[in-house]
């Protein structure tokens, strides 16, 4: 019997939060917690593909690429994104391999490398705007344009930033790899940091560029790709509200995807926060998805499954 | 049928020497190496694995670790393998793809990270022997040795080191996995630096161990497991030497898995060097692999004809 595909995005912040020194210790600790919540949809009897941010990760391995730059090379970002594949892969795989055994499921739980072909005319890469790394002062910064082409741009007095493009993600390059290990019973990490991004060239070879990919429209595409029958994302509230914040507030369990177009229309989910969650949601589903939850990773964790969260499902 | 392989290639041949550092220079390295490759696939329709090593490159990840420590923790040693893994099989699986097109070969790769389980009880761990990371000097040594239990070793006028264990590899946790994906025809990268060293508890939890596992015979362990018919190392010499660098000097073609550990005992085989290549190749053929090859990148694809390198079998 094939299981159903459940695909459930966890942000760089779900290892190391806010505040944190993104010690060790402490993103074992954040990862033994997010494994526990994973376990439990291993445990429902889904195939479970979980794409990662990488945000707070790859921007301590850009300080280490700039503070070593005077001995060693440093790395560019296509690299140091796929650093944090690595790293950030092997601790949330051996700490769900943990949960899973520790609630007697031996499967397996594998990582894949995995690149996201961008398109090179995509206008990101005309107008970078994600910012990446540390502060640099003046002096470095204009060296850093000068020699490498950097583009950046100062953060009201903090200092300068590097920008790069957040182009849109076409091509899941690994698809069929990925496809294949949850069809075959093992839980599967991909896509973190939004995926590796890289471009075709004329002769359709892929090559790395310095770009970001939204994690959460990359999840949108990998989980309509493979097929998931679920797709869950996780943000800060357990439910999606209507009239938010408003004396005719209400919490939605369930909403058809021309409803949540409509509401998304009127501005009922503000930009930066719920709307972007929607926007996924609706180009899961308009890419072929079935069903999308949409709640906390507590809830999730630790509710009915049954009822938690708000489902947004075909119409 | 099918044969399955299992091919080391060395740290160094993702990096050709010190001046050549650049990620376009490592990446370049790795288009040449996967040149090789695709030579070989293209000859016979393999089920290949490709692992390798990371010296180089763990080398800097901890050096810019270290200089950034002012700003940031130090990365556990592995989330630096861990991390490598991620950089290199990369690289690897990019340029793989590429030589496939180029040649209109139907092959896909993949990587997948990989952990090695070790033995908490291994001897090794009572004696960490391998080095790591940058020289300092006995004070700095001093602060790891009390701060973080790291142990350091004093190299005669070059200051302190950190050592850590290199306990032997005993089981390669993602092998079904590796499995699955040849089975479909994938070209699967794994145990890159020779595997995430981890240890297990009773209970079968699992925690990362502060230790290498030599990529040769991770490499080894994973050929055994998977019951390949054979298994390359790449390296830097096109055959394997007895007399290494004397006047006697003499190349290999083929030798006997007794010859080999004859050689082994007679002390010919630099610790180190080539040594654990060949107590690889030995390990593999005792566990009933039926043939072993080493040789360098170039000349891959005429040693799987039978045309070249070092052949020892059974």
């Amino acid at each position: 019997m094939t299981r159903k595909i459940a695909l459930l995005a966890i942000g760089g912040n779900a290892l190391l939060k806010e505040k944190e020194r993104g010690l060790q210790e402490e993103q074992q600790e954040n990862a033994r917690e997010t494994a526990e919540m994973l376990a439990r949809v291993v445990a429902e009897g889904y195939a479970l593909c979980v794409v990662h941010g990488n945000g707070p990760q790859v921007g301590n391995i850009l300080i280490q690429q700039e503070a070593g730059s005077g001995q060693i090379p440093p790395y560019t970002l296509d690299v140091c994104g796929a650093m944090t594949q690595g790293s950030m892969g092997y601790l949330l795989e051996r700490m769900l391999i943990n949960r899973l055994r520790f609630l007697g499921l031996d499967t397996p739980v594998t990582t894949v490398l995995t690149e996201v072909v961008v398109d090179r005319s995509d206008k990101g890469f005309q107008e970078p705007t994600k910012p990446v790394g540390p502060f640099y002062p003046e002096f470095r910064a204009l060296e850093l344009m000068r020699t490498k082409g950097w583009k950046m741009k100062e953060d009201s007095g903090r200092g300068w930033r590097k920008v790069v493009p957040s182009p849109k993600p076409l091509e899941i390059v690994q698809l069929d790899a990925i496809k294949l290990l949850l069809q075959s019973g093992s839980s599967v990490i991909a896509g973190g940091g939004g995926g590796i991004p890289v471009i075709r060239d004329a002769s359709q070879f892929l090559v790395g560029v310095e770009a970001v990919i939204d994690k959460d429209r990359l999840s949108a595409l990998l989980a309509a790709q493979l097929g998931a029958e679920l797709f869950i994302i996780l943000t800060g509230v357990a439910k999606v509200a209507i009239d938010f914040g408003k004396p005719s507030q209400r919490w939605v369990d369930r909403l058809g995807a021309s409803e949540a177009r409509k509401y998304l229309a009127e501005g009922q989910f503000p930009p930066g926060s719920m709307g972007p969650k929607i926007e996924s949601a609706l180009a899961y589903l308009e890419g072929g998805g079935q069903e999308v939850l949409i709640t906390t990773a507590e809830a999730l964790a630790t509710e009915d499954p049954a009822t938690v969260g708000t489902r947004i499902v075909r119409d | 049928m099918t044969r399955t392989v299992v091919i080391a290639i060395g740290g160094n041949s993702l990096i050709s020497d010190n001046d050549h550092t650049q990620v376009s220079d490592q990446y370049l390295a790795a288009v040449e190496t996967c040149g090789h490759i695709a030579t070989m696939l293209a000859a016979e329709e393999l089920r290949l694995v490709v692992t390798h090593g990371n010296g180089p490159q763990v080398g800097f990840i901890l050096r810019r670790s270290e200089l950034a420590a002012p700003e940031l923790h130090m990365v556990p040693l592995d989330s630096c393998v861990a991390d490598t893994q991620g950089a290199l099989g990369y690289h690897l699986q990019c340029a793989l793809h590429n030589e496939f097109k180029r040649r209109g070969m139907g092959r896909v790769a993949a990587t997948v990270v990989t952990q090695v389980l070790v033995d908490a009880k291994d001897p090794a761990f009572l004696q960490p022997n391998k080095p790591i990371g940058s020289f300092m000097n006995e004070a700095q040594a001093q602060v790891h040795r009390e701060k973080d239990g790291w142990a350091l070793v004093e190299d005669a006028g070059r200051g302190w080191r950190r050592v850590v264990a290199s306990p032997a590899p005993k089981q390669v946790l993602e092998l079904p996995v590796v499995k699955t994906l040849l089975d479909a025809g994938v070209v699967v990268i794994a145990c890159g630096g020779g595997g995430i060293a981890v240890v297990e508890d009773e209970a079968g939890q699992i925690s990362g161990a502060s230790a290498v596992i030599d990529k040769d015979l991770a490499s080894s362990l994973l050929a055994q497991q998977l019951g390949a018919d054979l298994l390359v190392i790449s390296t830097a010499v096109e055959k394997v030497c007895l007399d290494f660098g004397k006047p006697t000097q003499r190349s290999l073609d083929r030798i006997t898995l007794a010859e080999a550990k004859q050689y082994i005992a007679e002390g010919h085989f630099k610790p180190g060097s080539m040594l654990p290549k060949i107590q690889a190749v030995v390990d593999f053929l005792e566990q009933g692999g039926k043939a072993a090859i080493v040789t360098d990148p170039a000349h891959l694809g005429a040693a799987l004809a039978g045309l070249g390198g070092t052949h020892i079998v059974p």
